[in-house]
């Protein structure tokens, strides 16, 4: 007897060792990975604004000391070709690549490994006062009359403010997070603006109107909707949405920002759909009763009673549909037509932040600004969700009159 | 003037109601008594058809409130239950505040204006004798009551939209003795206005507030008549038995 008692109390403490230990673990898991995450799409604000590894090289009496992206872009798209356009002086502005050395200079001249090449260039430099020369550091031209234009920090308001999205663009890479924002939201706000109403309509029916052969036959159905993994649905949307929205709204092309919002509400709808029911079927039946035989009818007493009972469970739905959409990753990837550009309509097509963190990841190479940007991303759809998930917390604790 | 005649009330092939015929008189308080499952809290809650929302069920036999038939087709059943209130075993109040879950029946069934419902609802708690307790916190959610004053407004509630008939099923059975004796003054003085059938597993609670007791058993009516007479010389056998407590 008296060792069956210390055999349990044994095991008893054993087992909340357990929980206390894999909670303690799960605890210092989630802050690892934020901590992770923003320190290193932090460090993206500390990377020069022209692309890694490079510097812009210009003649020591060139007036001009640093330009801004905007600037090296257009330049280095002629769209800026006098050094008179940005504050310099007269002259054409000469844009001059490493591969441009290989036609002034033959390559026995460079010595073994080019050891000789910042040299030449630093004479090429020094010769042409209106030459740009866009150079590897590892070349950096040698000279007294060449210096290096003053590269700045990529800026957050660049960043978080910016229109255009060229992750690998040369010699200035774009990170402007705009169109990716604008487009998650876009495409997530429109397909909850279609499950929402579907979803809480079809879970009010399921769990008030519905007899219980009809739901029976429903819930388990829709259940099994929920586990479908989404490439299988951005598979049947490729095939069948775009196609059919192509040509019902006589588009270009069908992959636009409404396809995916399409897809996603079908994605969200079980979720929504099974937690909402769940929420609404936990209502007491005391409630509706109680309500019933005050003379209300079935309708008063679903949105008087039933639903605002049920509202934690339904905000739980709605957070749970957002969540779904918004870090929806594979599916949306599959129909939006990932054109990161800034979205005008929803009949375009549009990228959002989940497909480019998931097809760019792979080729940014670890560390660089690139990969820094995309781990930037990944925060701000952290925050989203955040917010979300803080606000419907609030949403269902105000004026929340149930009993504690 | 509640009157049934020969009802029969069917769960699937459960024989629950067995052919009952009753008289209730107007301002009166009757009481069913009777062990657990002989059918009384079903048999009340034909009264505001209550038992349509259980799926599976059946009827035969006529129940009259005022000379009409309820289960005819042409009943307005909403209707039938502004007239016929009902309470609850267990204390039931809506997660709203105490003066919405007053006001409830008012608004569902459109009676009046602002003003009217804030009036109604103050009349409807010191009805219930519950005016006092919490006129300043009117706001507050009904939960925070204790579970006597959440029966007594859910008295309130069903008094608002001024019904008739009052069904009662075990109002008190889930209070303390203090609250139960508050709910019976409370029947005792809704009787001058109400018409008040009340459900009871507490005998002394039938003897003390009621003027008619019906005793239940196995579905059928065994004995229904004035309660003193019930409590002192019934009819039947197994009344007595009941009464006294050899059974049940």
């Amino acid at each position: 007897m008296q060792k069956k008692k210390i055999i349990r109390r044994i095991l008893d403490k054993t087992t909340e060792y357990l929980l206390t230990f894999s909670g303690a673990i799960t605890g210092i898991a989630i802050v690892f990975i934020t901590i992770f995450l923003f320190t290193e799409g932090a460090a993206l604000f500390k990377s020069p604004e022209v692309e890694q590894g490079y510097e812009l090289y210009v003649h020591a009496q060139n007036p001009i000391n640093t330009l801004s992206p905007a600037e090296t872009k257009k330049i280095f798209d002629s769209e800026i070709t006098n050094w008179k356009d940005i504050g310099g002086k007269d002259g054409e502005i000469k844009i001059f690549r490493i591969d441009d050395a290989f036609s002034v200079y033959p390559e026995d001249e460079l010595g073994e490994n080019y050891a000789l090449l910042p040299q030449k260039l630093g004479e090429l430099i020094a010769q042409d006062e209106n030459i740009l020369a866009f150079l590897p550091k590892q070349y950096a031209p040698i000279g007294s009359s060449v210096k290096a234009l003053v590269s700045h920090n990529i800026q957050p308001s660049d960043y978080f403010l910016g229109k255009e999205w060229m992750p690998t663009a040369t010699p200035v890479p774009f990170f402007g997070v705009m169109p990716l924002v604008l487009g998650t939201l876009l495409v997530s706000i429109v397909a909850l603006i279609i499950a929402l109403p579907l979803g809480l309509g079809v879970a009010i029916y399921l769990s008030e109107l519905a007899s219980e052969k009809q739901r029976r036959l429903l819930k388990p159905v829709i259940e099994l909707l929920a586990g479908i993994p989404s490439v299988v649905y951005g598979f049947f949307g490729l095939v069948v949405l775009v196609p059919a929205i192509q040509k019902s709204l006589h588009l270009p092309v069908g992959e636009t920002a409404f396809t995916g919002s399409l897809l996603l509400a079908i994605m969200a709808l079980p979720t929504i759909i099974s937690v909402a029911e769940d929420a609404l079927r936990n209502t007491p039946r005391a409630m509706r009763e109680a309500s019933l035989a005050m003379g209300a009818t079935q309708w008063q007493t679903i949105y008087r009673v039933v639903v605002p009972y049920a509202k934690s469970g339904i905000s739980a739905a709605v957070v749970l549909g957002i969540g779904r959409a918004i870090g929806e990753t594979m599916a949306v990837m599959m129909v939006t037509g990932n054109a990161a550009v800034m979205p005008h309509s929803i009949f375009q097509s549009v990228r959002t932040i989940p497909a480019t963190i998931a097809a760019e990841l792979g080729e940014a190479p670890a560390g660089g600004p690139h990969y820094q940007a995309l781990f930037l991303l990944g925060c701000i759809l952290f925050v989203f969700t955040m917010i979300i998930s803080i606000s419907a917390e609030i949403i269902s604790k105000k004026k929340n009159y149930k009993p504690h | 003037m509640i009157e049934t005649r020969n009802i029969n009330f069917y769960y699937g092939d459960f024989h629950a109601i067995k052919n009952i015929s009753i008289a209730i008189k107007p301002n009166t308080i009757t009481a069913f008594i009777g062990p657990s499952g002989c059918g009384k809290s079903t048999f009340l809650r034909l009264f505001n058809r209550m038992n349509d929302l259980i799926e599976n069920t059946r009827l035969e036999g006529e129940c009259l409130i005022d000379g009409k038939n309820i289960y005819e087709k042409s009943t307005d059943v909403d209707a039938l239950r502004k007239r016929v209130g009902m309470v609850f075993q267990k204390p039931n109040p809506f997660p709203k505040t105490i003066f919405e879950n007053v006001a409830y029946g008012l608004r569902v069934n459109d009676m009046g204006d602002k003003h009217f419902i804030k009036q109604r609802v103050e009349e409807s708690l010191q009805a219930a004798a519950l005016w006092d307790e919490v006129k300043d916190k009117l706001q507050k959610s009904a939960y925070e009551l204790s579970g006597g004053q959440q029966q007594r407004l859910c008295i309130a509630r069903a008094l608002a939209v001024a019904p008739s008939v009052i069904l009662m099923d075990e109002p008190a059975s889930a209070l303390d003795p203090i609250s139960t004796s508050k709910i019976e003054e409370l029947v005792h003085e809704l009787k001058q206005h109400y018409t008040i059938v009340i459900v009871t597993h507490n005998m002394q609670q039938a003897a003390r507030v009621s003027d008619n007791t019906g005793f239940f058993m196995h579905g059928e009516l065994v004995e229904y008549s004035d309660t003193k007479k019930m409590f002192l010389n019934p009819d039947k056998e197994s009344t007595q038995n009941y009464i006294t407590g050899r059974f049940g």
